[in-house]
């Protein structure tokens, strides 16, 4: 990635971590004046909104450091750009990243839990296998089956940590 | 150094000299393999270790620990991938010598390096742990805040790849990340949601192993393996070649074990700053890069002897130097180990057990080296495409097996995910951990100090605070341009 590029997108970041920084300041104030031993006492110093508002205004500034950098060596976002972010999102390759993040919710958020530990593991083994193609499906499905059962004898049997 | 004789002479007549043999083999196979750092390993076997006994386990995360910042050279060796980011310095030299058929000398000398390594970061933690310990106890709560801060802004300055920044951002994130939950100090519930599995906080292995894992695993994916060098000759050690570097191993070992005390430095920079010393006394500066085999013996000596650096701060004054450091605190406090100025007192002889425990590691890695060396050759032929899942699945159980919780494992995730785009902008990780480990440590004595003191004057009226807070102001100043001329202006 050129620099110009990543200054690029350190613009969007910047922007997204300007704003989660306003959102801590925000919520820390509220941790500031509230009605808790030694805060009245001693000063609001001492309150639990204290550090995250340190941190925030930290973040605040920094996020503006990096949006400055950004704007300044960036040389601005242009039309051609916006066909690149077009072209990338229609690319093999984000195509891939997306479809394994999909499969690691379906794993994490959906089979784990609901299903049997062996069963669940096999089912997103196989599947991230296959849509990279690292081999001929029925190797694919061995290896996540030997996969599955290897890791909940490891863990569950030999470790006697009580599967997912 | 009775602690320390008898703690060799229980793991060398005991079984739990097969354990660590075990565990050092897959140290090594785990820092060997592209994608599983020293660190991940060390937060998977952590929560595996969990229940077995604390002399146990420290001596499975330990062997594991040495074995993995050896293996990633093998890999750098071979096929020009640093298995860990620590043998990124090793690989400039090591794959062309791999490429001229020196690959086994080459293995076998980059171990006989670790091996050295290893002691001397030993020795040097035997030396200079007990003496910062007593320097430690003069601590109050404004030096811990002051050097918990401190230690995330070192961190993100020698890790941010792009703009210091970035580390710091990064750094400043994970320190956010650890406020979630009831705080220490009050028990107030910050940014729960009133979400009750929120309550307790993020744990700081589940949030590591999501940013250390997932990005590898989206990021390695696609990629297809490199060839392999299959002739590797002799792995046999030469120690007769290995003398000749001694001076250069020393220097190495000096400044490894010097870096690695430095709070978040570590391993990677231990090599990077061994080799350029190096590369800067050397005669035959031309061959660096070429394939000098004193780049393989600084950068092997540099990265391994920051263990026992990163050690040195970690038990005195409960400060990791590196991240895997970072992790093995967690370990030790999982263990019921308080490391920090009073561990001196609580646990009499603990430093002589961790000094024992590296010594018969050091000397298990020499074996299994040569053990594993041309075994794991065809571990490697695994495919990415293959490998990353499993890495996958196994971030999942590491994530889980902390504290039996599922929650745990959507933390991963998401954390990894949200972690990936700010990867992919070189934002460092390392930084981000520390932030999350170290920010309680802050946040409660900052806020302690504010209670007793009733005013910020402390963390400028007392020295070694003082000298903390101008250091902090001086690394943020050196990212101006202004300040920077000053200084060159005055030079001139």
């Amino acid at each position: 990635m050129d620099k110009k590029e990543l200054r690029k997108k350190d613009l969007f970041a910047s922007l997204i971590l300007l704003g989660i920084g306003i959102w801590v300041f925000i919520e820390s104030l509220k941790m500031i004046f509230v009605d808790l031993p030694g805060v009245k006492t001693v000063g609001w110093f001492v309150a639990p909104g204290v550090f995250p508002m340190i941190l925030s205004i930290g973040l605040i500034l920094m996020s503006c450091i990096i949006l400055a950098i950004a704007v300044k060596e960036s040389g601005g976002i242009k039309k051609g750009d916006w066909e690149r972010v077009k072209k990338y999102l229609k690319s093999k390759d984000f195509l891939i990243i997306l479809s394994e993040v999909g499969l690691l919710f379906l794993y994490i958020f959906v089979l784990l839990g609901r299903v049997h530990f062996i069963i669940a593991t096999a089912v997103y083994l196989f599947l991230s296998m296959f849509i990279v193609k690292a081999s001929a499906w029925y190797k694919l499905v061995i290896i996540s089956i030997a996969i599955s059962v290897g890791v909940a004898y490891l863990f569950g049997n030999l470790f006697k940590i009580p599967l997912p | 150094m009775v602690h320390f004789l008898s703690t060799i002479y229980h793991l060398l007549f005991s079984p739990n000299i097969v354990i660590m043999f075990l565990a050092n083999i897959l140290g090594i196979i785990i820092g060997a393999l592209p994608g599983l750092t020293a660190t991940m390993g060390i937060a998977l076997l952590t929560g595996l270790t969990y229940g077995l006994p604390r002399e146990v386990a420290l001596v499975v995360l330990m062997s594991l620990y040495i074995g993995a910042i050896y293996g990633g050279s093998i890999t750098a060796i071979l096929l020009n991938i640093p298995g860990t980011g620590s043998a990124a310095a090793t690989a400039l030299d090591g794959y062309p010598l791999a490429l001229k058929g020196r690959a086994g000398p080459t293995i076998g000398m980059a171990r006989l390096a670790s091996f050295f390594g290893t002691l001397f970061g030993m020795f040097m933690l035997m030396a200079i742990a007990p003496q910062l310990a007593k320097i430690a106890l003069l601590f109050t709560s404004a030096e811990y805040a002051l050097l918990g801060l401190f230690g995330v802004m070192i961190s993100g300055f020698v890790a941010g790849e792009d703009l210091k920044i970035k580390g710091w951002i990064a750094g400043f994130l994970g320190m956010l990340v650890s406020c979630i939950g009831i705080d220490n100090l009050h028990g107030y519930a910050r940014f729960t949601f009133g979400n009750p599995m929120l309550m307790i906080g993020i744990s700081f292995v589940p949030a590591m192993i999501g940013v250390f894992g997932i990005p590898q695993v989206l990021d390695n994916l696609r990629l297809v393996l490199p060839q392999r060098i299959k002739q590797i000759g002799s792995v046999l050690p030469k120690w007769s070649e290995f003398m000749k570097h001694l001076p250069n191993a020393l220097r190495s070992g000096i400044i490894g074990t010097g870096i690695g005390i430095i709070p978040g430095a570590g391993e990677d920079i231990g090599a990077w700053m061994s080799y350029f010393a190096a590369r800067a006394m050397s005669k035959e500066k031309e061959k660096f890069g070429k394939g000098a085999i004193e780049g393989v013996v600084a950068a092997e000596t540099g990265n391994n002897s920051a263990i026992g650096g990163a050690i040195i701060p970690l038990l005195t004054l409960s400060i990791p130097g590196s991240p895997p450091a970072a992790v093995l605190l967690g370990a030790l406090l999982l263990h019921g180990i308080r490391p920090g100025p009073m561990l001196t007192f609580e646990f009499p002889g603990f430093i002589q057990e961790m000094g024992g425990i590296m010594f018969v590691a050091s000397f298990v890695l020499l074996i299994c080296g040569i053990l594993v060396a041309k075994f794991f050759i065809k571990v490697l032929d695994t495919p990415p495409k293959i490998l990353m899942p499993i890495v996958a699945v196994l971030s999942v159980m590491g994530a889980y097996a902390i504290n039996i919780r599922i929650f745990d494992v959507y933390v991963m995730l998401i954390l990894g995910l949200a972690y990936y785009l700010l990867f992919k902008l070189k934002y460092p990780v390392a930084p981000f951990v520390l932030g999350v480990i170290l920010g309680p440590m802050i946040d409660e004595n900052l806020r302690r100090t504010l209670w007793v003191h009733k005013s910020f004057a402390p963390f400028v009226t007392r020295p070694v605070a003082l000298v903390l807070f101008i250091s902090i102001i001086l690394l943020v100043l050196s990212q101006f341009k202004w300040f920077r001329r000053l200084f060159s202006r005055k030079r001139s």
